[in-house]
């Protein structure tokens, strides 16, 4: 099977989703526009990381389609095809995922010396460019667990970027850094997005990251999405959960509490 | 996946791999190699050494307390040759690279697999059984039996240099009475059970080390198991070998 080298919209079709015994998702429907970035949005638990592993086929769903421009990504019963698809896809996991056993310039070179002939001395001038392009050139050489945790993420983009993918998947890329640290990295994702012409999938819960480089935006929220659209539909949504979650106020844990209050005020 | 789900992926993927003619060439695989050769091989000869001394030296001391009450304390080197060889040889080294390697193993995969690596290796297209498992399974197959030679020569050695200090035995006739009741199907008795030892200790390491999930607790939990299956499963192993040695004497 020949991918496409252009970037191409996700079309996910009526997808449920889950684990044995837990369905996460029912019947969401939505499209990821090509060349754009799109963040998916919500709580924790409510089932982001878990759409981006079933979209990278790591799990499979309980029903419904994934596509990535006409390749219906679910029917892909042949190990070969899905490979050669994800040589398309570059992945930012959430703490980067680097092997511990490498160094950063191994780690960046690990998909190339996999699926191409190029000698080894090219392979390093590329990783070498791919590791100034995130501001680690001069880390060629240290083990993952020698970095910060931002420098890990950058290092994960740079090796996500490595086979000059057409489709970016970032998982909580701003979680647990400083604001700095993660305004940094929202540039970097920016800057490759309109470097490469990458449709770009975001997963977070970080506002300040949604407002930075969000085009498009799906809000997840108890086993349905609740909005799919623009950042100005968003801002003008009239949903509760939206406002509460836009405005950060406290609804569940506040729920919680109060039933507590009432529960001790019994007793 | 269950247990017994996840150990047939493993295996089925790595029959797979092996099926794989062409192979990657690549260094990294090379290197990997390099690095379980040394860690399973190199890494074990100081502790394997000292047991394997303690072992002869023990088995020396303890038949020789026997075979003096019937005047037949030359017969040290026979008892000690044989018992070492045929049987702990292979045994304390398979139980020795169970507690170093197949621990190492589990905990290497274990804390990749709850850090994410494993699935990063998938998405990059990278098969995690070969790049993982197969150089430990190589490394492991060509080590094992070299540790268990080493082994069987030292136990011996030192078992014989304590005779003739302690017991004044005379050293060339021990050495001479160990080479000439030793056979050579001892040895490849040996070193066939030792190449079973090996695919053992990897097999429930690596299997062990893909079913963690639940954080580092879960890395302990099942580095735990892969001993103790590990070592139930040398024993069962050893005692299928004896038997299959017996049958066809």
């Amino acid at each position: 099977m020949k991918s496409s080298r252009f970037a191409q919209d996700i079309i996910l079709k009526d997808l449920s989703l889950g684990y044995p015994g837990k369905v996460l998702m029912e019947n969401l429907s939505a499209v990821l526009p090509a060349g754009k970035i799109s963040v998916i949005l919500g709580g924790s638990g409510c089932g982001k990381s878990t759409l981006l592993r079933h979209i990278l086929g790591l799990n499979e769903p309980v029903s419904g389609e994934i596509f990535l421009g006409k390749t219906n990504l679910t029917d892909l019963k042949d190990e070969q095809a899905y490979k050669q698809i994800r040589t398309r896809m570059g992945v930012l996991f959430q703490d980067g995922a680097m092997l511990g056993s490498l160094t950063l310039g191994e780690n960046v070179a690990l998909p190339m010396q996999e699926h191409t002939e190029l000698p080894d001395s090219i392979i390093e001038e590329v990783v070498q460019m791919k590791l100034r392009m995130v501001g680690l050139g001069d880390f060629m050489h240290y083990f993952p667990n020698q970095l910060s945790g931002g420098m890990r993420k950058r290092a994960g983009l740079a090796r996500a970027m490595v086979m000059d993918p057409t489709t970016l998947l970032c998982d909580e890329p701003s979680s647990g850094l400083d604001p700095i640290t993660a305004a940094d990295l929202d540039q970097l994702i920016l800057k490759l997005k309109e470097t490469f012409n990458v449709t770009t999938i975001v997963v977070t819960h970080d506002l300040d990251s949604l407002f930075n480089i969000a085009d498009h935006v799906v809000v997840l929220h108890k086993n349905r999405c609740l909005y799919q659209g623009d950042l100005e539909g968003l801002r003008d949504s009239d949903d509760p959960y939206i406002i509460d979650f836009l405005e950060r106020r406290p609804t569940e844990i506040d729920d919680t509490m109060q039933r507590e209050v009432k529960f001790r005020s019994r007793i | 996946m269950n247990g017994l789900q996840v150990l047939a992926w493993m295996v089925s993927r790595l029959m797979g791999c092996l099926r794989f003619k062409s192979g990657n060439k690549r260094s990294f695989y090379r290197k990997r190699l390099y690095r379980d050769l040394a860690q399973v091989g190199a890494d074990s000869i100081p502790i394997v050494s000292v047991i394997s001394a303690c072992t002869g030296i023990i088995l020396a001391l303890q038949s020789a307390q026997q075979l003096e009450k019937v005047g037949a304390i030359s017969y040290v080197a026979n008892l000690v040759g044989v018992t070492i060889i045929r049987e702990l040889g292979p045994l304390l080294t398979a139980i020795i690279v169970t507690g170093r390697s197949g621990a190492a193993f589990t905990a290497e995969i274990a804390t990749m697999q709850i850090s994410e690596e494993i699935d990063a290796l998938e998405v990059m297209g990278i098969e995690p059984v070969r790049f993982l498992v197969v150089p430990k399974l190589i490394a492991m197959l060509i080590m094992v039996p070299c540790l268990t030679v080493w082994a069987d020569f030292v136990g011996i050695f030192s078992g014989g240099a304590f005779s003739a200090i302690a017991l004044g035995i005379n050293k060339s006739t021990y050495f001479n009475n160990s080479v000439e009741f030793l056979q050579l199907r001892d040895v490849i008795a040996g070193l066939v059970k030792s190449g079973g030892f090996a695919v053992a200790i990897t097999i429930i390491g690596c299997w062990q080390g893909f079913l963690a999930r639940e954080g580092a607790a879960d890395v302990g939990r099942k580095t735990t198991n892969s001993v103790v299956i590990s070592i139930f499963m040398i024993i069962l192993l050893d005692l299928f070998f004896t038997a299959l040695n017996f049958i066809f004497r």
